[in-house]
C-alpha cells in the first residue's frame, strides 16, 4: 500500500518537475559578466564566490549562520537537556570498541595538520576556494580528530565543551558587531564601512573579518555537536 | 547535457521515494540528505555550463563559471547539514524513548500513550 | 537615522536578544541569568514594537524599498543585476501589519512561558531567533532570501516543538521536519526554474523580466516553477491537502509555542508569498492567466479546508488537537479571503489573521493552564475546570466567544469582513457551515469548565484524581491572559478603526469591515448560527454522532500519507498548468 502511494507520487512529481529540470534553456551570462567587472573593485576579494556571499548577499549569510546556531542549540539541548536519569548506562565493552589503536594513532597524529589546513582555508577564503563555513567545518573535524586520538596521546584537548561554548558566544557577538559597525561610520548596515574611510585600508579586511568570525562560530558549534554525539556520557 | 539533468531528477525522486516508503528512521534521514544533494548538484551543474574555470580571478582571460549558483548552494548545503543534525538528535531521543527505529511501531506506541 | 536603517535594526534586534540569552547561559548565578533573560526579551520583543511606532508615518505613505549590502549605490537601474548587486528588502504596509501581529503574539506568549513553560535560556534564545525569522520574512523581497528566512523559521520551530520532552512531541517534530524539508527542496527547484529563465532573484528583477516573455516554453517553465514555490509555501500554511503535520505538532508543543505557531507561523509565509505573487501580477504579462488559476485553486482549497478541518475538530478527544484543527480551519478562512487578491481582500485577510492570533493564543494558553493543573488532556474527563482560577476561566470564555464570532468580540468583525467579501457565492454557504461547526466544538470545549454533576461520576472514565483542581498562581501567566483578553475585546470594539488602518496600509480606501456591523440583521444571524451550533453539538454527543466521531478520530495520518498528500497537491496544480498550455 505504501509502495503504491510511493509510485503514484513519483509519477506526479516527475510530471511537474520534469519540464523544469530536463528542458534545455541557455543559462544567462549577465551575472557572471557583472561580477567579472565589478567584483574585485567593490569588495577586494578575487574569489568571486566570496565576493557574493560576503559582500553583496551578506544578509543571506547572516541568516545561514543563524540557522546553524539554531540547529546546534536545538540538537545539543535535545541530546543533553532532559535529565540524565533517562539514559541507559553504556555497557563497558562499547566504550573502547570504536577506537582501535590504528584510529587513535592516525587521527592523533593527523590532527594538527587538519587544524592548520582549517585555519588556512578560513583566512584565505577571499583568494582561494574556501571561507568561513568551509574553514569552520574543517576545524570542527580537526577537533574531532583530537578527541579520537586522545587515547593514544593520553591527553585531552584544553578546549572543553564549556570553553568551546564561550568561543561560540564570543564569535556570535563578533558577527553582530561586524553587522552594526558600518552604522557608526556613516554607511548603511552590512555595507562595507571601509568605503567611507578612503583607500588607505584595503576593503577586503571586512570580508576577512567576516570569514574569521563565521569560521570560529561554525567550528566551535559543530565541534560541540560532534563531541557530544561522540561521547555517550553527558557529563557537563 | 541532458543526461546529467535526467540523472539528477532520478536522484531526487529516489530520495523522495525513500523518505516516503522506508520504515527505518535513519534511512529516512539518509533519503532526506539524498534529496538535498540532488538539488544542490542541479544548481551547480547547470551553472557551470557557461565556462570552464573556477570563478577566482587570475591574470589570464578565461571564461569563468557562474558564481551565483555556487554562492546560493553554500547556504543550501549548510541548511541541509542543520536539518540532518536536528533529525539525528530527534531519532536518538525517539530510540531512547521507544526502543525502536521503525516509524510505524513508534507511531503506534505514541498514540497509545 | 533614516528609515532604512531603522528597518534593519528592527530585524536585527531579536537576534541580539538571542545573543544575550546565550551569554546568560554561560553565567553561574541564577538571578543574573534571569535578569539577562528578561533584558534580552525586552530588547528583542518589546523594543521593536516601539520602533514600529516610529516607522508608521514613513510606511503609511509609500513602501520603503532598498537593497541590503549594496556595495555600489551609484549603479544606475540599467546596470543593476538584481539578486547580484544586493538583496532587496521591501517594507510596505503589509510588513508593518505582520510585524505588529508577530511581536504582540510573541511577546505575550513569552510572558506566559515565564510561569508555565520551559525556563531554560535555550528556550528564550530559540524563541527570539524564531521572532527574528518572522520579521525578516515579513520584509523580504528576494526569492532566495525568502528561502533562507523560511528555513530559519522552520529549524527554530522544529527545535521548539521538541522542547516539551514527550515522545509524541519528538515524532511530531520529526514528521513536521521531513515534510517541510521536502517542501523546501521543491522550493529550491522552483527557484532554479525561475533563475534559469529570468536571470534574477529579486522580485523587481523577475517582475521586469515577466513583461518580456513571449514563448510558450517560457510560460510553462515559469508556471511550473511558480507551482513549486506555491505548494512549498502551502505546506507551511497548512491548507488542504498538506495540513497533516499541523495537528500533532501544535498539540504536543509547549503551550506558549503552540500559541505562537498557530498564531503567527502559519500566516506570515502566506502574506510573504502574497507579496511575491501580487507584485508579479501587477505587471501585465502573458503569464497572468497562470496566476489567476493558481489563486483560484488556493481559494477553493482554503474554503474546503475551513469545513473539513472543523469536522475533524468536532471529533477529537485531545483538547489541544481540537484547537489545532481549529487553527487549520481558521487559516482556511484567511486563505479563501486572501486568494481574491484585491487590496480590500488582503486587508480583511490580515484582520482575521491578527484577530485569530489573539483569540487562538488566548484559547491555547487558558486551555494549557487547565491541562497543566489537571494532568489530563481528554475533553471528556476534565470537569470543573473553573476551579483553576477566575482569570483563566474568563479568558477561555472570551476566546471561545471570539472564535464563534459573537458581537462585541473581535472575531465577529473579522468574520463579517470575510463573509462580506464572499457575498452571494457558494463559498459563503460552506464558510457558514464551518462557522456552525466552530460554535459546536466550542460548546464541547466549554463543558470542561462546568462543575461536575452526578452523571459525570457514574461514567466509566471518571477519575477522581483529575477533578482535584487547585487554583493556579503565577503572575506572568495571568498577565499574559489578561493582555490577550483585553486585546480581543478592544479589537472588537474598535474593529472599524482597525479595518480602516489595515485598508490604509494595504492601499485601499474602502474599509474591509462592513459599515453596518451591529445591526439587527447581524445579531439575528449570529443567534441563528448559535442555535444551529447547539443542534449540531447535541447531534455529536448522541449515539450515532459518537460513532461517527470515533471513526474519524482514530484515523491518523501516517508518515507516508503526509508526503503522498504533498505529491497529490503538487500534481494537481502542475497538471492544471500543463493542461492549459
Amino acid at each position: 500500500m505504501t509502495k503504491l502511494m510511493g509510485i503514484v507520487s513519483l509519477i506526479l512529481l516527475s510530471a511537474v518537475l520534469g519540464p523544469i529540470i530536463i528542458t534545455e534553456h541557455p543559462w544567462s551570462q549577465n551575472a557572471r559578466d557583472f561580477l567579472l567587472h565589478n567584483g574585485y573593485r567593490d569588495t577586494g576579494a578575487s574569489n568571486l564566490v566570496s565576493a557574493i556571499y560576503l559582500g553583496y548577499r551578506a544578509y543571506d549569510t547572516i541568516g545561514e549562520t543563524i540557522v546553524l546556531l539554531a540547529a546546534v542549540t536545538g540538537a545539543v539541548f535535545l541530546i543533553k537537556g532532559f535529565g540524565s536519569s533517562h539514559q541507559a548506562p553504556v555497557p563497558s565493552y562499547k566504550r573502547g570498541a570504536i577506537r582501535t589503536n590504528i584510529i587513535s594513532m592516525t587521527t592523533g597524529k593527523l590532527a594538527p595538520v587538519v587544524m592548520l589546513f582549517g585555519w588556512y582555508v578560513m583566512f584565505f577564503g577571499h583568494q582561494s576556494p574556501g571561507g568561513g563555513f568551509q574553514g569552520g567545518v574543517v576545524l570542527a573535524s580537526g577537533m574531532l580528530f583530537i578527541a579520537l586520538g586522545r587515547e593514544h596521546h593520553k591527553r585531552d584537548s584544553q578546549l572543553t565543551k564549556k570553553r568551546l561554548h564561550r568561543i561560540e558566544v564570543l564569535s556570535l557577538w563578533l558577527i553582530l558587531l561586524l553587522v552594526c559597525i558600518p552604522l557608526t561610520l556613516g554607511a548603511a548596515i552590512l555595507e562595507n564601512p571601509l568605503t567611507k574611510i578612503g583607500d588607505s585600508i584595503p576593503r577586503v579586511i571586512y570580508i576577512i573579518g567576516f570569514n574569521m568570525a563565521i569560521g570560529l562560530k561554525v567550528g566551535s558549534g559543530l565541534s560541540i555537536l560532534g563531541l557530544l554525539m561522540m561521547d555517550m556520557q553527558h557529563d557537563d | 547535457m541532458m543526461i546529467n539533468r535526467i540523472l539528477l531528477l532520478c536522484l531526487f525522486l529516489l530520495g523522495f521515494y525513500g523518505l516516503m516508503v522506508l520504515k527505518n528512521l535513519v534511512k529516512k534521514v539518509f533519503a532526506l540528505s539524498i534529496q538535498n544533494s540532488a538539488v544542490i548538484l542541479l544548481f551547480i551543474v547547470e551553472g557551470s555550463r557557461i565556462g570552464d574555470h573556477a570563478p577566482i580571478l587570475s591574470e589570464d582571460q578565461v571564461r569563468y563559471v557562474d558564481p551565483i549558483p555556487q554562492a546560493l548552494m553554500l547556504t543550501a548545503i549548510v541548511v541541509g547539514i542543520c536539518v540532518t543534525a536536528l533529525a539525528l538528535a530527534l531519532v536518538y531521543r525517539l530510540y531512547q524513548k521507544y526502543e525502536s527505529l521503525n516509524v510505524e511501531e513508534i507511531q503506534r506506541k505514541a498514540n497509545n500513550e | 537615522m533614516n528609515s532604512e536603517n531603522l528597518i534593519v535594526i528592527q530585524i536585527v534586534l531579536p537576534l541580539s536578544g538571542a545573543a544575550l540569552c546565550f551569554v546568560s547561559k554561560l553565567l553561574k548565578s541564577q538571578t543574573l541569568q534571569r535578569l539577562i533573560d528578561w533584558f534580552a526579551a525586552f530588547l528583542g520583543l518589546f523594543v521593536p514594537l516601539g520602533l514600529l511606532f516610529f516607522l508608521y508615518p514613513a510606511v503609511s505613505q509609500h513602501p520603503i524599498q532598498f537593497y541590503v549590502g549594496n556595495q555600489h549605490p551609484l549603479i544606475g537601474i540599467e546596470l543593476r543585476f538584481d539578486g547580484v548587486s544586493g538583496i532587496e528588502l521591501r517594507f510596505d504596509g503589509v510588513s508593518w501589519l505582520l510585524n505588529v501581529m508577530g511581536f504582540i503574539t510573541a511577546a505575550t506568549s513569552w510572558l506566559y512561558s515565564r510561569t508555565a513553560g520551559p525556563h531554560t535560556p535555550e528556550f528564550s534564545a530559540l524563541f527570539l531567533i524564531q521572532t527574528f525569522a518572522l520579521t525578516a520574512t515579513a520584509s523580504s523581497a528576494d526569492l532566495f532570501n525568502l528561502f533562507v528566512c523560511f528555513e530559519i523559521l522552520g529549524i527554530a520551530s522544529y527545535a521548539l516543538t521538541a522542547f516539551s520532552g514527550k515522545g509524541r512531541a519528538f515524532m511530531a517534530a520529526f514528521s513536521y521536519m521531513a515534510v517541510s524539508s521536502t517542501a523546501m527542496a521543491i522550493f529550491l527547484i522552483g527557484v532554479f526554474g525561475i533563475y534559469r529563465i529570468t536571470g534574477a532573484l529579486s522580485y523587481d528583477g523577475i517582475a521586469r523580466y515577466i513583461t518580456r516573455i513571449t514563448t510558450e516554453a517560457q510560460i510553462v517553465g515559469l508556471g511550473l516553477s511558480l507551482v513549486c514555490i506555491v505548494i512549498a509555501t502551502a505546506v507551511r500554511v497548512a491548507i488542504l491537502p498538506v495540513y497533516g503535520w499541523l495537528p500533532e505538532a501544535h498539540a504536543t508543543a509547549p503551550h506558549a509555542i503552540s500559541a505562537v505557531l498557530s498564531g503567527v507561523l502559519i500566516k506570515v509565509p502566506l502574506f510573504a508569498l502574497g507579496r511575491f505573487l501580487f507584485l508579479l501580477m501587477s505587471n501585465v504579462s502573458a503569464i497572468d492567466i497562470v496566476f489567476k488559476e493558481i489563486l483560484d485553486v488556493l481559494k477553493l482549497s482554503g474554503t474546503l479546508t475551513a469545513l473539513v478541518a472543523v469536522i475533524f475538530a468536532l471529533s477529537q478527544r485531545d483538547v489541544k488537537r481540537l484547537l489545532a484543527y481549529h487553527s487549520i480551519s481558521q487559516i482556511g478562512y484567511v486563505v479563501s479571503a486572501w486568494a481574491i487578491a484585491s487590496p480590500m481582500a488582503i486587508a480583511a485577510a490580515w484582520m482575521h489573521a491578527f484577530y485569530h492570533a489573539l483569540f487562538k493564543g488566548l484559547l491555547f494558553l487558558s486551555v494549557g493552564t487547565v491541562i497543566d493543573a489537571s494532568g489530563s488532556k481528554d475533553v471528556y474527563t476534565i470537569r470543573g475546570a473553573y476551579k483553576v482560577g477566575l482569570i483563566p476561566t474568563i479568558a477561555f470564555f472570551v476566546g471561545a466567544l471570539s472564535i464563534s464570532a459573537f458581537p462585541p468580540f473581535n472575531g465577529f468583525a473579522s468574520k463579517a469582513a470575510i463573509f462580506y467579501l464572499h457575498k452571494g457565492s457558494w463559498e459563503y454557504i460552506i464558510l457558514s457551515i464551518a462557522s456552525v461547526g466552530t460554535i459546536a466544538s466550542m460548546i464541547k470545549l466549554s463543558r470542561m469548565f462546568i462543575p461536575e454533576g452526578k452523571s459525570a461520576k457514574a461514567r466509566p472514565e471518571y477519575n477522581p484524581n483529575i477533578l482535584v483542581l487547585k487554583p493556579v498562581t503565577g503572575f506572568w501567566l495571568k498577565v499574559s491572559l489578561v493582555i490577550f483578553a483585553l486585546a480581543c475585546v478592544m479589537g472588537g470594539l474598535f474593529s472599524k478603526e482597525m479595518g480602516r488602518l489595515a485598508g490604509l496600509l494595504v492601499g485601499t480606501e474602502t474599509n474591509p469591515v462592513p459599515t453596518h456591523l451591529f445591526t439587527l440583521n447581524s445579531i439575528k444571524g449570529t443567534l441563528s448560527l448559535l442555535a444551529q451550533g447547539v443542534l449540531l453539538y447535541l447531534f455529536v454527543i448522541s449515539l450515532p454522532g459518537k460513532y461517527i466521531t470515533h471513526k474519524i478520530e482514530t484515523r491518523q495520518p501516517s508518515f507516508a500519507g503526509l508526503l503522498f498528500a504533498f505529491s497529490l497537491g503538487i500534481g494537481l496544480l502542475g497538471t492544471l498548468v500543463l493542461l492549459r498550455h
